[in-house]
This record gives structure tokens, C-alpha cells and sequence, in this order.
């Protein structure tokens, strides 16, 4: 299992956790991990976010997508033409829980246009 | 029964032509977008308008200038409003729209959906990539355009893209040193203590206090996803390309993109495919459909047409 992502402040990071090639920065998942896990086999992009959580943080894959693509690439010889992307589930943007929660379908002003 | 004939989701300058379009084909349209003020990066590129209209009939003028001109063309339509400080974050079955604002959130149903969500920065990681200091070209065009700020004076470019040419250009004006280009982050370290200081490529090492990323754009697709659009990767068009027939409709029924979002293009290609599939979106009759096709082909370079041939899932109104 990969170690749960912890998020810590820049100051308390060490100089070699400043460097560290993070693929994924929102889940601070390091270069190393995407290269473990196709290592074990997990040559699409999906399977890469499940084993890794790369691609499961606020961006939702927008910036570690590509990144992933050409490591599957490089790696294994599949080119990213036949991969699927990431699959994409709402929200697309942070949105509160409380905001989802108090959704009311007809409060919109072009109710009824 | 739907509260919008047509949802435009981006009011950058694909999207603000696609609102306008529908709405001039008669749409009640919705144009809506995540930021403070309408224009997109017509606001932090600032140059792309300088020189030539990309099919607006405006005369050119500084990017911020124009989308500012385009913001009046707007409000002077009845039929369309503009919703700023509004994020599209789901796109449902049926055409149902998740939006929120500082109002909270909310659930609308439109005719037809155009996505125009524009494109992100393309990154790739390097050693100290997540140090302060080190952004995408936008961000660092948005610092000095936008929020007028000067990021920092000595700076290194990572890409041989376009975008990098732009972005050495408006570092130079504001006064900034491009310091060094980079072309391969395999071959680039940046470090410092708690923010960036130096860069080191290949053997050689950098003073500085800025690194932009500029290895181009990709297209930011995902609402089509969720809408379950079939998707394939081109690379001429930055990465996974949303599949559209010739009138920009996806394969989920209703449901448009264009712009950046659907492949990334020149300012005088997205107006065009906007105007098209605003047009589409609102079922504007055939003669005014083939005259937009026809500026969008006029308006398409034979790289652009070739990378969106292989994409066309079907003809037209088949």
C-alpha cells in the first residue's frame, strides 16, 4: 500500500521533501510511486488512480494526467492514444457539502422561461 | 420543460462567442463563468488582439480593452445573461447543470450546453517544482496582466512552445530578465531554501527568483466527460480531445464544446468554432449553420483541420 498522503507545511518539510519530483501535488504523490505501481502492472490511467490516489485530489487529474500518460508511455510502450482518461466525477470545482446539500431545483430565477 | 434554451459554460472569447450567437439566433442563453470579470485569457494575453480582430468586427485594441468591448455587446442582448463568480462543477443526464455561487448551489436544466472551459497550463515535474516561486506561464501572465504584479526579476523558461515566446516577451516588457530557457525538465533542478533560488540545467546552475513552466496547453474537457463524451488523445491538440462532429456536438445529445476546451487553437479559430456551435446549440436554421461552417473553415488552419478530421464522429445531422 501506498503511505496516505499527509500535507505539511513548507517549513517543516526537509530540504529533500522540497525536492521531491511529485507528480501528483495535490496528493503528494512522488514520481517514484507512478513508476512503482506500473512496475506491478497497472498500465491505464485509472488503474494508476486507484492504486496511487494520483489524480484524486482537487484538481482532479487536470495537471498529473498527461505526466502519467507519457511515464505509462515510457514505461511500457502503450501510447496515450489508446488510453482513456481519468474518469471525470462532479465536482468538477470545490464546492461545500452544505451548498450540495441545500440544492433547491426550482429557486432559479429562469424557472419557468 | 427547460429554464435555459442554451447554457454557454466559459465566458472566454470561444464562449462569449457562442452566447452570442445563440442568443442572436433567438436562445434564451445563460453564459456563465467562474471568474470576477468575462474575457478569459483574453485578459492575461494580452497581445493576442493587438494587431488583428479575431472575427468579432471590433476593432483591434489591448486584450483587456477588447474583452471589455465584448462585455457591453453583451449586456446589450436581452436574451442572454451573464452569470459571473459561477462554477459549472457537474454536468448530469438530460442536459441538468450543477452551478454555484456565493448563493449556494444549484441545479438548472438548458436545451443545449455549450462547454468552452478554455485549457489548462501543461506541467511536468522536476526536482523542486513545488517550490515557491515556480508557476505555469499563465500563472505568471495573470500575476503581471491581471493583478499587475511582478512575480519576479530574474527568471528561467522551461519550453520551446509558443507559449514560451509570449510569455519571455511580457516578462521582458515588465521589466524582468529571462535569465535561461530550459527545453527539458529531465535536465532541470530547481532549489532553494523554502523558495526558489536557483536552477540548475544540465551542468549548469542559475540565479533566480522565478521559473515559469511553459511547455503549452491542454485542453480542460472534464463537464464533457462527466457528460460521458467519448474522448480520444491528439497530440497537436494538447491531449485528450473531446470526439465532435462538424458542428461541435459531442456524443452525448445536446451537448457542445468548443474553443480551447475541445483542442487547443489560434484566437481566430475558437471564435469561429464558438460562433458555430452557439449557433448549433441554439438550432439556428440551415442557411445561417452553413454560413458559420464556412467562416470556421475559413478561419481553420490546415493543421488545426486535419488534427479535428480524425475526431469527427459523424456527419452532421445524421
Amino acid at each position: 500500500m501506498v503511505d496516505q498522503p499527509v500535507s505539511k507545511g513548507l517549513d517543516d518539510m526537509s530540504k529533500s521533501d522540497q525536492l521531491r519530483d511529485y507528480v501528483c501535488r495535490c496528493e503528494e504523490i512522488p514520481r517514484s510511486a507512478i513508476r512503482e505501481a506500473i512496475a506491478e502492472g497497472n498500465h491505464t490511467l485509472n488503474d494508476i488512480k486507484r492504486r496511487t490516489r494520483a489524480g484524486m485530489g482537487v484538481c482532479q487529474g487536470i495537471y498529473c494526467l498527461r505526466t502519467v500518460a507519457e511515464m505509462i508511455r515510457s514505461e511500457t510502450g502503450v501510447h496515450p492514444s489508446t488510453l482513456a482518461p481519468m474518469t471525470a466525477r462532479p465536482p468538477a470545482r470545490l464546492i461545500s457539502l452544505g451548498s450540495l446539500a441545500n440544492i433547491d431545483p426550482g429557486s432559479d430565477e429562469h424557472d419557468g422561461a | 420543460m427547460s429554464q435555459v434554451d442554451v447554457a454557454v459554460i466559459g465566458a472566454g472569447p470561444a464562449g462569449i462567442a457562442a452566447a452570442l450567437a445563440a442568443a442572436d439566433a433567438g436562445a434564451n442563453t445563460l453564459l456563465v463563468d467562474e471568474g470576477t470579470r468575462a474575457g478569459g485569457h483574453l485578459r492575461w494575453r494580452i497581445s493576442l488582439t493587438l494587431e488583428n480582430d479575431p472575427g468579432f468586427g471590433l476593432s483591434p485594441a489591448v486584450g483587456p480593452e477588447f474583452a471589455d468591448q465584448l462585455v457591453e455587446r453583451i449586456q446589450a442582448r436581452g436574451n442572454l445573461e451573464l452569470r459571473l463568480e459561477t462554477v459549472a462543477w457537474g454536468l448530469f443526464d438530460d442536459n441538468l447543470l450543477g452551478l454555484s455561487s456565493a448563493n449556494g448551489a444549484k441545479e438548472i436544466t438548458a436545451g443545449a450546453i455549450v462547454i468552452a472551459t478554455g485549457s489548462t497550463d501543461l506541467v511536468a515535474p522536476f526536482p523542486g517544482w513545488t517550490l515557491p516561486g515556480v508557476m505555469t506561464a499563465r500563472a505568471a501572465q495573470i500575476f503581471i496582466h491581471v493583478h499587475r504584479v511582478l512575480p519576479g526579476r530574474a527568471w528561467a523558461i522551461l519550453g520551446d512552445s509558443h507559449e514560451a515566446d509570449e510569455l519571455q516577451r511580457d516578462l521582458e516588457l515588465a521589466g524582468a530578465t529571462v535569465v535561461v530557457r530550459a527545453n527539458d525538465p529531465e535536465t532541470l533542478r530547481a532549489s532553494g531554501t523554502n523558495r526558489l533560488a536557483h536552477a540548475e540545467v544540465g551542468d549548469d546552475v542559475y540565479e533566480l527568483d522565478a521559473l515559469a513552466i511553459a511547455l503549452g496547453r491542454q485542453p480542460d474537457a472534464e463537464l464533457a466527460l462527466q457528460a460521458m463524451a467519448e474522448a480520444t488523445f491528439s497530440e497537436s491538440l494538447g491531449g485528450f480531445t473531446t470526439m465532435r462532429d462538424q458542428d461541435c456536438e459531442t456524443s452525448a445529445p445536446d451537448v457542445f464544446i468548443a474553443g480551447d476546451a475541445a483542442g487547443i487553437g489560434s484566437l481566430a479559430e475558437i471564435v469561429a468554432e464558438g460562433r458555430l456551435a452557439g449557433l448549433a446549440a441554439a438550432g439556428a436554421d440551415a442557411a445561417k449553420l452553413a454560413d458559420a461552417r464556412a467562416e470556421r473553415d475559413a478561419a481553420m488552419s490546415n493543421a488545426r483541420a486535419a488534427a479535428l478530421e480524425e475526431l469527427h464522429l459523424r456527419p452532421a445531422g445524421a
